[in-house]
Formats: C-alpha cells, sequence, structure tokens
C-alpha cells in the first residue's frame, strides 16, 4: 500500500537499496559459526535452502546429461579417427583402465565402510575452493541437512579429511584437517604417543602440527600418526587408527614440557572426489577390556588412556 | 518472455555448462572467462530497463557463481550488484561500437570485481594470503576482455529473441 504512493523513482531506489542488501545479509550468515547463528540468520539460510537444492539437482541433471550423452558422443567421432589410425585398442586401454581405477576406488570406499563399525554417509565432492597457491581451502559435498550434522567426521579409507562446517538444504561445507580451526586427537603410531593435531592453515601446504606432544617422547621424522578415537573439540570423535599423515619435521627444545612437529597430511584434498561423512562413530574401547591395552609401548595403543 | 529473464536464464544455462565446456582446454586450468559477469555489464549497458531489475539479476547471477565457483554464498553477488550498479553509472556515458571498446568493457569490470572478490576474501579469511591472486587479476582481466565481445553478441541476439523490439542499445550493436 505505501509502496503504491511512491513515486517510481523512489521505488526503484528502495529496490536497488534492496538488491544490495539481500547479498551482504547472506554473506554475514553464510560467514558465521554456526553456534553463533541467530534467529534471522537461521531464517535466511532455511529461505534459501529450497534455491540451493534446485540448483544442486540441476547441475547434476547438467552434469549427468554432458557424461552420459553429449561426451559420449565425443567419445565415439574420437574413437571413429582412432580406429582408422588403428589406434582403437590403445584408447580403450586407457578408458578401461579409468573405470577400473574407478571400481577400485568405489570397491575401497565401500569395502572400508563395511568394515567399520561406524555408521557411515557416502558423498561426492561437488566443489573445492583454492588458495592461492592451488592447494584446496574448503570442499563442498553433496550430502545435506536431512543425512548429516555439523561437525561430523569426514574420512576417506587412506586417512582423516575433515569434518562437516556447515549444512544447508543439498549440500555441505567441509572444514579440512589441515584448517587451524579443526583439532583432531592423535596418536603417534610407532611410539603411541598422544598429541592433538592442529591444522597449520599454510596455504602452501597441506600440513598440521602436533601440539602437547611431551618433550621425553622419542618421535621420528616419517613417523605415521592416526587417530587416536577420542572426542576432539565440539565432541567430533574420529573412527581409531585411521591415518592422519607422516611426521615431516620435530623440533625439540631445550625447555618445557613439550615440543614440536609438523605432520603432512596423508591425504591429498586436491584428488578427492567421493568422501564418507561418519554420522554414527564406532563405540569407544573399553581399556581395560582392549588386548591394545597389553600391547609394549613399541605397538600402537589406541582407544581410552590418561594423557 | 522479459529480457531480463531471458537473459538471466541464458547465462544460467552458460554457468551450468562453462566448467564442462572449459575443461578440455588445458589454458583454462589457470583462469576462466567471467562469462556471469559480462551478461551483468551486458544487463547493466545494453539494456535500458528498470534499474533494479537489472541489479536482480546481477544478483541472481552472482548468486549462482557462488553457488558453483564454492565461495561463501552472497560474496559474488554482492560484487556482481556493484558492478551492475558502477557499470550503469559511468559507462552509460560511453558511446561507440568499436571491437576494442568491447574488450574494454569485459576486461575492466572483470579487474574491479576481481579487485574486490579478493578484498572480501582477504577480510573474512586474513590466514588466506587472498593478496596473492592479485598476479592473476591481469590474466582474469585480458580472458574476459577477450571473450567479451563474443559472448556480447550471443547475448544479444538472445535479448532479440525475447523482444523484437530490440535493435541497437549500448555498444554491443
Amino acid at each position: 500500500m505505501v509502496l503504491m504512493l511512491l513515486s517510481r523513482r523512489a521505488k526503484e531506489i528502495i529496490f536497488s537499496v534492496l538488491m544490495l542488501a539481500i547479498p551482504v545479509v547472506f554473506l554475514f550468515a553464510n560467514i558465521k559459526e554456526p553456534h553463533r547463528l541467530n534467529a534471522l540468520d537461521r531464517f535466511i539460510l532455511r529461505l534459501s535452502s529450497p534455491v540451493h537444492q534446485a540448483s544442486v539437482f540441476i547441475y547434476r541433471w547438467v552434469d549427468g546429461l554432458w557424461m552420459n550423452y553429449i561426451y559420449l558422443v565425443d567419445l565415439k567421432a574420437e574413437n571413429d579417427r582412432l580406429r582408422s589410425e588403428n589406434g582403437i585398442l590403445k584408447a580403450n586401454n586407457a578408458i578401461l583402465e579409468i573405470w577400473a581405477q574407478r571400481g577400485r576406488e568405489v570397491e575401497k570406499l565401500l569395502g572400508f565402510k563395511e568394515a567399520s563399525s561406524a555408521e557411515m554417509v557416502a558423498a561426492r565432492v561437488i566443489s573445492k575452493s583454492f588458495s592461492p597457491y592451488y592447494r584446496v581451502l574448503r570442499l563442498r559435498i553433496d550430502r545435506g541437512i536431512h543425512e548429516i550434522k555439523p561437525d561430523d567426521p569426514v574420512i576417506i579409507p587412506d586417512g582423516v579429511v575433515g569434518k562437516v562446517h556447515r549444512v544447508y538444504g543439498g549440500y555441505a561445507d567441509i572444514q579440512l584437517a589441515i584448517d587451524p580451526k579443526v583439532k583432531i586427537p592423535v596418536v603417534v603410531k610407532r611410539t603411541g604417543t598422544e598429541a592433538l593435531l592442529v591444522g597449520t592453515g599454510d596455504p602452501r601446504k597441506y600440513t598440521a602440527r602436533l601440539t602437547y606432544l611431551r618433550r621425553e617422547e622419542e618421535v621420528q621424522v616419517g613417523d605415521v600418526v592416526v587417530t587416536s578415537g577420542m572426542g576432539g573439540d565440539s565432541g567430533v570423535r574420529f573412527p581409531a587408527d585411521l591415518q592422519v599423515g607422516r611426521i615431516l619435521s620435530v623440533q625439540k627444545k631445550e625447555f618445557g614440557k613439550f615440543q614440536d612437529a609438523v605432520v603432512e597430511a596423508a591425504v591429498d584434498f586436491s584428488r578427492l572426489d567421493k568422501v564418507l561423512v561418519v554420522v554414527t562413530p564406532p563405540p569407544v574401547a573399553d581399556p581395560q577390556s582392549s588386548p591394545d591395552a597389553a600391547l609394549p609401548k613399541e605397538q600402537p595403543r589406541t582407544g581410552l588412556r590418561p594423557f | 518472455m522479459n529480457r531480463y529473464t531471458a537473459l538471466f536464464l541464458f547465462t544460467f544455462g552458460v554457468l551450468l555448462l562453462e566448467p564442462l565446456l572449459l575443461f578440455a582446454v588445458p589454458i583454462f586450468s589457470f583462469t576462466v572467462p567471467e562469462l556471469g559477469l559480462i551478461a551483468v555489464v551486458y544487463c547493466a549497458h545494453g539494456v535500458r530497463g528498470s534499474l533494479s531489475s537489472g541489479a536482480a539479476v546481477a544478483l541472481g547471477i552472482g548468486y549462482l557463481t557462488d553457488l558453483y565457483s564454492g565461495a561463501p554464498v552472497g560474496m559474488h553477488a554482492l560484487v556482481y550488484v556493484l558492478v551492475y550498479f558502477l557499470v550503469r553509472a559511468t559507462f552509460g556515458r560511453i558511446l561507440g561500437r568499436a571491437l576494442w571498446l568491447q574488450v574494454l568493457f569485459g576486461a575492466l569490470p572483470s579487474g574491479v570485481a576481481g579487485l574486490l572478490v579478493i578484498s572480501i576474501e582477504q577480510w573474512l579469511n586474513p590466514v588466506a594470503h587472498s593478496w596473492a591472486l592479485l598476479g592473476r587479476l591481469p590474466w582474469q582481466m585480458l580472458v574476459t576482455g577477450l571473450f567479451a565481445p563474443p559472448f556480447f553478441w550471443v547475448l544479444w541476439r538472445v535479448d532479440r529473441l525475447a523482444s523484437y523490439e530490440v535493435s541497437s542499445e549500448g555498444i554491443f550493436k
């Protein structure tokens, strides 16, 4: 009613200001940590959820159309040309090799999922955000609000990927294990030394630091670091014995209780296309009944143990 | 169909197909033309319609760019709306249809948008060293500038399909 009384120019100005205000509000709602969202932010995110879902659906449809039709048409033309040059066998071998590799990856993923006592959901990486040095900073996966929740661990059989940061509609943002805001309780496999892994946030390398690593522990460059299976920040609990990385450097201090170590991530984040989200972590091992408790120090020890 | 609606739907399709089409060209693994931004510039200069409708198209294209690029939702949306107003306020006074002018109409807004995106990214995430991306900005401007004239022409054709009244507006035809 009020709008009808305004002149056309005034309406234009009001709508233009609105067009500027909308993205600002969206941006602020999106960059906030999930626990700091207020009612307005949650309303805005809920409002945009159907649009996100529709966009992801359309993208998948076009991607499927491309991969199942247009791309295959191109392949056929390419194969015809290669046949005339007697090179079809090489082309076929290359294609089969790719599919075999993909099959092995899926088999590995499924095998790992079946073998684990944790409940997991497989997800596809739909976009990656890169640093200026071509390192992956964030991942976005195609699982949404009805399947996963913030802080769920994200893994692959080769190691730890990170944790779910935000979930909207049909997709979710993943915070990588190398992010400074992610903290994961880990164990140095050779010595059984416990520590807390914190990302360095280095945009050039996929590295993290081992904090609270006791100075008297003899860790070495090349030692494998695995998850301890204990709860980290925000209640994130990764399955135990999952590889996190290898120690890249150790810096022993002259004084103090702890030493510093840098770990290189086991997972190549730039090559990720499928991940597993742990929706229900495996039950915590009982240290009294665990056979690990009787193992000597040289063997890997996981589960609950006084720090 | 409304001209703005037609342009938005066409750009949406282009944004969906862009990564698939450019995937095969090795040079685009380094930098890709900002076709969404070129569409925003076209809406700002080539369509003499309502200011707020054009801004809404810029907002929509920016929003989709955010969704498909993995950027925080709202970042490109804000930058594209700002670029829309900037182009509308400044380039509107420029007349002429030279090819180099069209290249300039692609390259300059690309530079401005790049600067804005880098600044916002750096402000949001100071540890990400986003300023290092400034080195890629000239390439981004060059590629977007080179893609601008053919894409402006395609947009003009789409625009004309949507409305027969489109004859000659702005620098594009």
